[in-house]
């Protein structure tokens, strides 16, 4: 079992190393005449107005707060479904009560509006 | 495919070499080929999205280069070398040269654990799943480091869509694969699809059907819903029509690729293509048994594996070869699909897709959950498990019974899901409908 991580990480390192040799082949081919207007910020023809990074809206927070939960409750999941098999009435029961809590939660977001787009 | 190697250099070549040698070997080598053949995989994939949806707009497509156009995508491939790299002044320059590589690797690193046919896996991970899409949600902090670099508003705001996309649709992805993963009892891959002998019914739950290599879990509704949800997540994951608001190209240019240009740009085409090619081979996998099919396991029982030291080595070829044709045959046609769906549907806006992930898939695949306890309680379990009313049923009847029960809860939380979720849809539009009203009333 050790041994397949060895090879996992064989396919680590080429797939890391991968995207480098399609950058570094173009960089020996490519022209490079760069111009003030070329490298300027695209903004629809129009010289860039303002701070690009700017404030956003709250909304893509809270579905990243929302997501932060979600995740580590399916993490949760993942061993008990594996095993889910050999667990019996009370496994079940026991995880039926914890993605009721799951559900109340997901309900609780809806009916409070953190789930609503703006 | 290692006892195959192995088979050639000791017992043919008559080497002797240790095992770890030989696999470290193999190993190599298939990389070697897999990292080899996925670009021309996505070449193939470019030219076939842009014949296919030609067609269904009524056009021809790329035809000039070559018979039927088919070396288009290689003249592509060039143009891409042969561009100037264009960097903004005001882009941070280092996490914009490093962004293609953090969203090309993992979708390369994900090749690791994908099986093409039998005995034809790089690694048999015994958390294959886990891993494939633990690495599927790192492209996720590329795509951000590159809105984030470009220092320009459309680039920011498509990676800001494109990872809200893409944390949002991985809940109902893996809820739908947890349904299976409770039925099966694995997250290894290869044993996942081992478990869809058969035919029609599942030869694990009932013992003595014939094997034809067609007990796939899209024929029973736990698997069909988790297809459902699964198959439009990933659409979601890859940034498919309905779903490309992140690169909207009639809103934001082109969302976080805006400011990239010439091989870094082919990079993100590339991760994107290959990225839409696993997910369609993980639907195939996962519910389509993968490299299951009628022929394909007799033949692998004739060949040389570690359960059949004795077999013949012709075997295992015919067997990779026809287990491969089914894989691919059946990831192209989920592509297609993916193509179709392209043809056929506008794009969706942003506060519908979330609503979409949040409050209809989510809601139904914790419910698919369910289903599937209810199907390994009743057709798995007796009375040691505390079931001891269904000790005395027979397979067949206990395979009914759970069909029958699975189906309607599924169907009934369809429907209930459905009209919720279009109630909700509908209060909304009426209310941005008084509100357009009101503006209206007020600039009279």
């Amino acid at each position: 079992m050790l041994a397949n991580y060895a090879f996992i990480g064989i396919f680590f390192v080429a797939a890391v190393s991968f995207p480098l040799a399609p950058l570094v082949l173009a960089f020996l081919l490519r022209p490079k005449r760069p111009t003030p207007i070329k490298q300027s910020t695209y903004e629809c023809g129009l010289e860039a107005m303002g701070d690009m990074r700017m404030q956003f809206k709250v909304q893509y927070y809270l579905y990243a707060l929302a997501f932060v939960i979600f995740d580590i409750e399916v993490v949760l999941l993942y061993p008990w479904a594996v095993a889910f098999n050999q667990l019996g009435l009370y496994g079940f029961t026991a995880a039926t009560v914890f993605l009721l809590m799951l559900f109340a939660g997901l309900v609780y977001e809806w009916r409070k509006g953190a789930l609503e787009w703006v | 495919m290692y006892d195959m190697l192995y088979n050639l250099i000791n017992v043919v070549f008559g080497f002797n070499w240790p095992t770890w040698l030989i696999s470290l070997i193999g190993h190599a080598a298939v990389a070697a080929i897999l990292f080899a053949v996925a670009p021309f995989q996505m070449l193939f994939l470019t030219y076939y999205e842009r014949r296919a949806i030609a067609r269904m707009q009524d056009r021809v497509g790329p035809n000039r280069v070559g018979p039927e156009g088919i070396f288009q995508p290689i003249a592509d491939g060039v143009k891409m070398f042969t561009k100037e790299d264009i960097v903004p002044k005001a882009a941070d320059r280092w996490v914009h040269l490093i962004a293609p590589c953090v969203v090309v690797a993992p979708t390369m690193f994900m090749f690791a654990v994908v099986p093409w046919g039998p005995g034809m896996v790089p690694v048999d991970l015994n958390v294959g799943l886990l891993f494939f899409f633990a690495i599927s949600s790192i492209s996720a902090v590329g795509l951000m480091m590159a809105g984030w670099a470009s220092n320009n508003k459309f680039a920011l705001l498509g990676a800001m869509r494109s990872v809200a996309q893409m944390v949002s649709y991985e809940i109902p992805a893996i809820l739908s694969l947890l349904a299976i993963v409770m039925i099966t009892g694995t997250l290894s891959i290869v044993s996942i699809i081992d478990a869809q002998a058969g035919l029609f019914i599942n030869s694990v739950d009932l013992p003595g059907v014939p094997d034809w290599g067609l007990g796939w879990f899209i024929f029973t509704p736990v698997g069909f819903l988790a297809f459902f949800c699964f198959f439009i997540a990933a659409l979601a994951e890859g940034e498919r029509t309905p779903f490309d608001i992140p690169e909207a190209d009639s809103e934001i240019v082109a969302g976080y690729m805006t400011e990239y240009s010439g091989m870094k740009f082919g990079l993100f085409y590339l991760a994107q293509y290959v990225l839409n090619f696993l997910l369609c081979g993980m639907t195939a996998i996962i519910f389509f048994g993968g490299w299951q099919g009628p022929g394909v396991n007799w033949l692998y029982s004739q060949a040389i594996s570690p359960a059949n030291p004795e077999g013949m080595w012709l075997f295992n070829v015919l067997a990779g070869v026809l287990g491969v044709f089914y894989f691919l045959a059946k990831t192209y046609f989920f592509f297609f699909v993916m193509i179709w769906i392209r043809g056929a549907y506008p794009r969706l806006r942003v506060d519908q897709l979330m609503d979409f992930g949040w409050k209809f898939l989510i809601p139904l695949t914790l419910v698919n959950m369910l289903s599937a306890a209810i199907w390994v309680g009743l057709t798995r379990w007796g009375a040691a498990e505390g079931l001891a009313f269904i000790e005395g049923w027979s397979a067949g009847v206990r395979w009914g019974v759970a069909f029958a029960l699975t189906l309607i809860i599924n169907l009934a939380t369809y429907i209930m899901m459905a009209r919720i979720y279009a109630a909700s849809q509908a209060a909304r539009s009426r209310l941005e409908l008084e509100e357009l009203r009101d503006l209206a009333a007020m600039s009279r």
